[in-house]
């Protein structure tokens, strides 16, 4: 009985998750497959600048790392500076970098350079965490017996790491393939995806059979790499001397990235302030807005939250993880594009309050992945031998549940609950699908993009993630006191 | 477009992702035909800046000043003219005939305050609410008596091109036009 409703929790995910697809299928009258000949020049441009574009992200992102973990004072701040590249826009980033680097290396390189500037501030800041966690005691003792920062990293941190690293790499290799406006942008003339490609199977072709097609292989081709991972490391406790692997400056290009892109982007904002001044409504059209913005993302924080929880009561189920680690979710326009099916089934006719949560399950569908590969995984991980043994010993799934489980991982389920919101303040590509209409702050940003008003739209863009920022303190707010119970 | 002070000048937008995209790539297919589209596209390659999956992103980089030229609307100017106060911003006026975009407005089969639907309709079309359009959107407006003394009446006269609806299958034949380019 026990395993049976396990069993159920774990089909409920993978259902949730599989939910754009299967209301796609049922759609489907006639099946087809794309031609080799479109669909082999967008596989290798996309694998290619997506593994390209892992590998430097990586590699910035652990140097970054070390630098970060020599900082003291102001250290919060100065990782909220590099997470910035990663919560603004793509088209933010985009024209930032067009405007920083003169002339740009439009091609492959292009789609890569700006996928490393994106992530690696993120990686950055989450390597930096699992190095405090897990290497600690190793870089203490390291350091009292005299070793070389160099070989220990290479000999020791990087192999031991190497699951950790790896879920990493998948992480920003899943998101670099889903990329959409960065390739169209900087690769090049007519530059071919499985994302582009997926666009215009679903939305000029409206072959939605060849669309999903398209979405498994990009499923299969991350099934097959979760193949390659190996076992996480245990966790320990923080708290120890880093000396060793810090680099003191190291955090510096990445942080001096970020700047510069925050303030391009600053630039005009007065502008987009007399703008905003002049506009019919301003003061309506803000507030429905902002109150948009914090029901959607508040709302993406119930739901990530509850099924991370609901991952957890799931865990361990060697299948299942392997599911997780390997789905990627289907493109935004095909997510969206599902969605425009259910419930009342026309734009037209649907309500806010049901325009409302199909943008919070859409979104959530989309990310919860991308944060299982992200942190959850090794979360689950560290714990996974305290569950196997009190399991052994007879302990009840509701003991171990509410006993092992739950206490362990409810400060890195509220973190990660409070980065899915304060993504979700920012997104408009999907928003903009299943809506039709200006109801969050970032839905407004997008509208002011298509009016002309690229100062005012970017004033949007900030707005939402203030909104962002302060929902994501919160929930790191919350995730701290449950960590600080924890220890105590 | 072929001439070297135009290189890396213009700032295009995807025909896959974008219907002003593919109303560029149709309109060059109309003045050219399908073959010679291709090499039209290979011979203007050196003063593309870029291609943006979006209008936005396209007209973005433009007034970001990273290219010259955009392929955009000629009532593009009029924002610049009547919000920015800078006339630096002009159309282009070329040779050949221009592609113009109409918008329409519709009441779907499933609508649930019809009546009201087709009213709102009805008032989109009167000379109030195209006058707001056209001040606020910066388009055109569909009845005459309406852009006398505003900074619309300064665009120039253009020469114009019907393009016509296509079926499918002729938009992926123009497709393949585009992603030939990649080849």
């Amino acid at each position: 009985m026990k395993s049976q409703v396990k069993n159920l929790v774990r089909v409920f995910i993978a259902l949730v998750l599989l939910l754009p697809v299967l209301t796609l299928i049922f759609k489907v009258q006639n099946w087809s497959l794309p031609e080799w000949s479109e669909v082999g020049p967008a596989l290798l441009s996309t694998f290619l600048q997506s593994f390209l574009s892992a590998a430097f992200t990586m590699v910035l992102g652990f140097m970054g790392a070390l630098g970060v973990l020599s900082l003291k004072a102001r250290r919060t701040f100065i990782e909220i500076v590099l997470l910035l590249p990663t919560f603004l826009p793509s088209l933010f980033v985009l024209l930032g970098c067009l405007q920083i680097i003169s002339p740009f290396p439009f091609g492959i390189f292009g789609i890569v350079l700006v996928h490393t500037i994106i992530y690696s501030g993120l990686l950055a800041v989450m390597i930096a965490r699992l190095l405090e966690a897990r290497v600690g005691a190793f870089a203490e003792l390291a350091l009292v017996e005299g070793a070389n920062s160099f070989l220990f990293l290479r000999k020791g941190v990087i192999p031991y790491l190497s699951k950790d690293l790896f879920s990493m790499f998948t992480y920003v290799f899943a998101m670099c393939v889903s990329s959409f406006s960065v390739p169209i942008v900087v690769g090049g003339r007519a530059v071919s995806t499985l994302e582009v490609l997926i666009y215009e199977k679903a939305m000029v072709e409206s072959n939605t059979a060849q669309a999903i097609v398209l979405c498994f292989m990009q499923f299969g081709a991350l099934f097959a790499l979760s193949f390659i991972s190996s076992q996480s490391t245990p966790a320990e406790s923080t708290s120890h001397n880093l000396t060793l692997i810090t680099k003191r400056l190291l955090y510096l290009p990445l942080f001096f990235i970020s700047i510069g892109l925050v303030v391009v982007n600053l630039l005009g904002l007065s502008k987009g302030f007399f703008e905003i001044s002049r506009l019919a409504n301003f003061e309506f059209l803000f507030s429905k807005a902002l109150q948009g913005t914090i029901f959607v993302s508040v709302s993406v924080v119930l739901c990530i939250f509850v099924f991370l929880i609901a991952i957890a009561y799931g865990f361990p189920h060697a299948k299942f993880e392997r599911f997780l680690h390997s789905f990627v979710a289907p493109s935004t326009v095909l997510t969206g594009f599902a969605f425009m099916f259910l419930g009342s089934g026309s734009l037209s006719t649907q309500s806010e309050l049901e325009t409302f949560i199909k943008i919070s399950l859409a979104f959530s569908i989309l990310t919860l992945c991308s944060l299982y590969r992200l942190k959850w995984s090794s979360s689950l991980d560290k714990i996974k031998t305290q569950i196997q043994i009190a399991n052994t010993l007879g302990a009840s799934d509701i003991a171990v549940f509410k006993k092992i489980i739950i206490p362990q991982i409810m400060p890195d389920a509220l973190m990660l609950s409070g980065m899915a919101g304060f993504w979700a303040c920012g997104d408009f590509a999907l928003s903009q699908l299943i809506s039709g209409q200006s109801l969050t702050l970032s839905l407004v940003a997008s509208g002011l993009l298509g009016a002309y008003r690229l100062e005012s739209a970017t004033l949007f863009v900030w707005l939402s993630l203030f909104i962002g920022v302060i929902l994501f303190i919160t929930l790191w707010s919350l995730s701290r006191v449950a960590n600080k119970k924890l220890v105590s | 477009m072929k001439k070297p002070e135009y290189e890396k000048s213009l700032s295009l937008i995807d025909p896959r992702t974008s219907t002003p995209g593919y109303q560029f790539l149709e309109w060059v297919v109309s003045l050219y035909g399908t073959e010679k589209a291709l090499t039209f596209f290979k011979e203007i390659d050196r003063s593309i800046f870029t291609v943006s999956s979006g209008w936005s992103a396209a007209y973005g980089i433009f007034t970001k000043k990273q290219a010259k030229l955009v392929f955009s609307y000629q009532t593009s100017a009029v924002y610049h003219w009547q919000e920015d106060k800078d006339l630096s911003y002009q159309p282009a006026i070329l040779s050949e005939a221009h592609p113009y975009q109409v918008e329409f407005a519709a009441v779907p089969e499933k609508c649930r305050s019809c009546e009201a639907g087709v009213e709102f309709v009805k008032f989109l079309l009167s000379k109030s609410a195209q006058t707001k359009i056209m001040k606020t959107n910066f388009m055109f407006p569909v009845i005459d008596g309406v852009v006398e003394g505003t900074e619309f009446e300064k665009l120039p006269k253009l020469k114009l091109q019907t393009l016509v609806p296509q079926e499918a299958d002729t938009v992926t034949k123009n497709l393949e036009i585009w992603k030939a380019l990649a080849r």
